[in-house]
């Protein structure tokens, strides 16, 4: 395979139009900086009034098919709502529940799409994905939790830990072993009532996430949401979507930081000029765009090629979008800090806050080192 | 949706491809130069001039500007189709790039119409190669000051030029110079003094002084005027206009608008030309391409790579662009072609361990030496037409909107 002369595109419908201006403008409205501080100082980290207008505005099953209740658009559409929440540092479950709603969609299991899209759709349930474990890998399928069949249905062990949202969530899908492949269970309030989910500290405060036992869970025949090669699909689907969706988070992220610095770098004089005027500011600041416009690119093409498919093109060019997304949000998180001086080192000061998401981002679903292994193998 | 090519012009796109499989000129014993910057002597200037002229003549080159003047008179689209078809065949450059991409569309843009009927057809056929006196000795990123002279002489209407222009490609070989002199050194500003004009190369008093480079090749120049008389209707624009017309000029020579003849003036080398040699290769005993460090990098070019092919297709959508950035996207091109091919041949060096230390002539160097000399040639990139560090100073000011580092 060449892939320098690959044939790439990228598409974008007419609803991708407006709901940029839609979504900018709520963003930019809802999502003020001190608004996200405030949020990061709650709970449960997001606003619930601000959850049902997501809702409304059919935010929440953005690209879940009409029939159950969602606006029936695609990939394109979800990288841009999340890029612009990235950019506006918007706080809510919609990454978490965006994930659980796609491993459903992604799956056979008509009942359980029927149980939970239209209410995830509708707002009124929060889901999420319970797949990392303490055991520190990103690998796909890589699960120690096991599921052992009883007479009503499955007995779980095993840790789960990086539960995103978990706090805030009425379903939880998580994986375990079932009979040595992986498998994915439904895990409603009934359940996660019966399991005690710590809350963990982050580095990025404003993310909310949570670990927790499996051990002596027990679960009704109803609870498998999928195994064997159904599993592996949707695993691949969900794994894949998120490397692009925190792609897009990032590049937004990045913007947000790069205007920061920009805006601060124009006001702030040192030696007699502003310090903007300083190269040793501006160029990585340069720098900083030249690679968020790298990952614009990439995620609006792995966007428009995603089937959620692995082994191909779409792994490859979601794994790209998310490699290149950790650079640029890295340096321009980075740079917001250190070009804010003494002022960048504080708490008040919002450089912080886009360094931490770019972080955060950037170690969710596999960091750069880790997709451009796989890139490798899969391309060399 | 992308727009889908009509079945006009994947007709014309297939014709040229067939074209250009036939008509492309068997490979000269000598190398060829991988840029127009890299002409560096006359069998090379000679192969390529017939080459420019046969796919004029073919109807392939100039096909969006105006008939009248040389020019094709056909939609943009065509001219497009032959750009991609002639770097996916990697046919030879077109040599006379200086008039095809700069000084022509400038002539088209600010020229009289008799300026037009002189000059645009002979860039089309290369029968008139063009250089550009920018660049002196004292001044080069700050333009503005440069100092060579023009000053008009009424008795005879011409303008006598003294002064040193410096780095001219292809000076050896170009009939005319699109030159920036100072005919008011007591105007206001610096700007405000300069003129631009149309200078013919072979008069009296024009010495072209050839500079070797790094790669141990000519290609480059000194130029140095010494009482040289030109015509005063060479002046384009009015006296004191210059400034403004360089900045056009400077537009089209960065790749920031459309509107060039088109060619190819450059043979791309992509990654996955390095990734066929990394292939063979051998590192302590050892498939090169086994080794992780560099699996990464070559990775790293692979996602760069990609990423700056998909720029142009986003481009077409306005909702993908950051709307504060939208207007400025053209300012990337010129940093990010250059630093591209700068990355890409040092990984190329790289990856060959001490084979690499071979340079072009060695009959033991890896792929001819090729990435050796590119190498090299990559600072011509990053250098020529304004260097990476006020390509970034321009980003900074016009597209993030920082205060002035000057
Ligand atoms: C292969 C090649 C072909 C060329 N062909 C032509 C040609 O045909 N015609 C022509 O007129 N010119 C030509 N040039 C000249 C080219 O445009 C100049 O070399 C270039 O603009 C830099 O000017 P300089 O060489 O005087 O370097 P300088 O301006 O002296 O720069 C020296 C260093 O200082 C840096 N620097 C300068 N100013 C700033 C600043 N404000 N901020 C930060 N850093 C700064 C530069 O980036 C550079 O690293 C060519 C150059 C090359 C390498």
């Amino acid at each position: 395979m060449n892939f320098s002369e690959a044939p790439l595109r990228i598409d974008c419908s007419e609803e991708l139009g407006m709901l940029t201006d839609a979504a900018t403008s709520y963003l930019r409205d809802n999502s003020s900086v001190e608004r996200a501080r405030e949020l990061a100082e709650t709970e449960t980290g997001f606003d619930s009034e601000q959850w049902q207008a997501l809702a409304e505005m059919g935010w929440l099953g953005l690209a879940t098919p009409e029939e159950f209740g969602g606006s029936g658009l695609g990939y394109p559409e979800l990288a841009k709502v999340t890029e612009l929440m990235g950019r506006y540092l918007f706080s809510s479950p919609f990454f978490a529940t965006t994930l659980a709603s796609q491993a459903l969609i992604a799956s056979n299991n008509e009942d359980a799409k029927m149980q939970w899209l239209p209410e995830i759709s509708s707002g009124a349930a929060i889901a999420t994905l319970a797949l990392m474990e303490p055991h520190n890998s990103w690998e796909i399928g890589d699960v120690r939790a096991t599921a052992e069949a009883t007479a009503t249905g499955f007995k779980l062990t095993g840790e789960k830990q990086f539960v995103i949202d978990g706090q805030n969530a009425h379903l939880v899908i998580a994986s375990a072993l079932f009979n040595g492949n992986p498998a994915l269970f439904l895990l409603d309030a009934d359940h996660l009532g019966q399991i005690e989910q710590r809350a963990e500290s982050l580095t990025h405060h404003a993310r909310r996430s949570t670990r927790f036992t499996l051990d002596g869970l027990e679960l009704p025949k109803s609870a498998k949401l999928a195994d064997g090669a159904d599993a592996q699909k949707i695993l691949g689907h969900v794994s894949s979507l998120a490397w692009l969706l925190l792609a897009a988070d990032s590049a937004g992220t990045a913007n947000g930081a790069i205007d920061l610095t920009a805006e601060y770098t124009r006001v702030r004089k040192q030696f007699g000029k502003y310090i903007g005027s300083y190269q040793a500011i501006s160029h990585p600041l340069v720098e900083s765009a030249i690679l968020v416009e790298d990952t614009l690119s990439l995620v609006y093409h792995a966007a428009s090629i995603f089937d959620g498919s692995l082994k191909g093109e779409s792994e490859i060019a979601a794994r790209m979008a998310k490699t290149r997304s950790e650079e640029a949000v890295n340096l321009a998180g980075a740079r917001a800090i250190q070009s804010h001086g003494g002022m960048g080192f504080t708490w008040e000061c919002h450089a912080h806050l886009y360094f931490k998401r770019g972080q955060w981002n950037s170690l969710s679903f596999g960091d750069a080192i880790h997709q451009r292994r796989h890139l490798a193998d899969l391309m060399l | 949706m992308p727009k889908a090519e009509s079945a006009e012009l994947q007709q014309f796109r297939s014709e040229v491809a067939n074209w250009l499989q036939e008509n492309r000129p068997p490979l000269p014993d000598f190398p060829l130069p991988q840029s127009f910057t890299e002409v560096g002597n006359n069998d090379q200037f000679e192969y390529l001039r017939d080459w420019q002229q046969k796919v004029y003549e073919a109807g392939y080159l100039g096909m969006a500007w105006p008939a009248e003047y040389g020019g094709g008179g056909k939609p943009q689209e065509y001219q497009d189709i032959v750009n991609q078809e002639m770097v996916k065949a990697r046919t030879p450059l077109m040599v006379n790039a200086v008039g095809l991409s700069w000084a022509g569309p400038t002539i088209l843009t600010h020229g009289t119409e008799e300026q037009k009927k002189k000059y645009i057809r002979p860039i089309l056929s290369a029968e008139e190669i063009w250089c550009q006196g920018f660049s002196e000795p004292d001044h080069g990123s700050d333009l503005g000051n440069v100092q060579t002279k023009a000053v008009k002489d009424e008795s005879t209407d011409e303008y006598v030029l003294n002064g040193r222009k410096i780095w001219t490609t292809l000076g050896e070989q170009a009939k005319h110079m699109i030159l920036l002199a100072r005919t008011n050194p007591d105007a206001p500003n610096k700007y405000a003094g300069l003129s631009f004009f149309l200078a013919p190369m072979n008069v009296d008093g024009v010495e072209v002084l050839p500079i070797k480079k790094i790669t141990h090749e000519y290609g480059f120049n000194e130029t140095v005027f010494t009482n040289a008389r030109i015509q005063a209707d060479s002046l384009m624009g009015k006296e004191g206009e210059g400034w403004f017309i360089a900045m056009t000029v400077l537009t089209f020579e960065r790749g920031v608008t459309g509107g060039q003849a088109g060619g190819n003036l450059m043979e791309i080398k992509n990654v996955n030309d390095v990734y066929e040699v990394a292939k063979g290769l051998f590192r302590d005993g050892r498939p090169a391409l086994d080794d992780p460090s560099l699996r990464s990098q070559l990775i790293d070019l692979f996602i760069t790579e990609r990423a700056h092919r998909l720029h142009n297709k986003r481009m077409d959508h306005a909702p993908l662009l950051v709307p504060e950035r939208a207007a400025g996207m053209g300012l990337f091109n010129k940093l990010v072609m250059s630093e591209d091919r700068h990355k890409l041949a040092e990984f190329a060096v790289r990856m060959q361990g001490n084979a690499a230390a071979l340079y072009a002539d060695d009959t033991d160097a890896v792929a001819g030496g090729l990435w050796q000399h590119a190498r090299l040639a990559a600072f011509a990139g990053s250098i020529g037409g304004g260097t990476t560090e006020v390509q970034r100073n321009i980003i900074a000011e016009r597209v993030l909107g920082l205060p002035k580092s000057r």
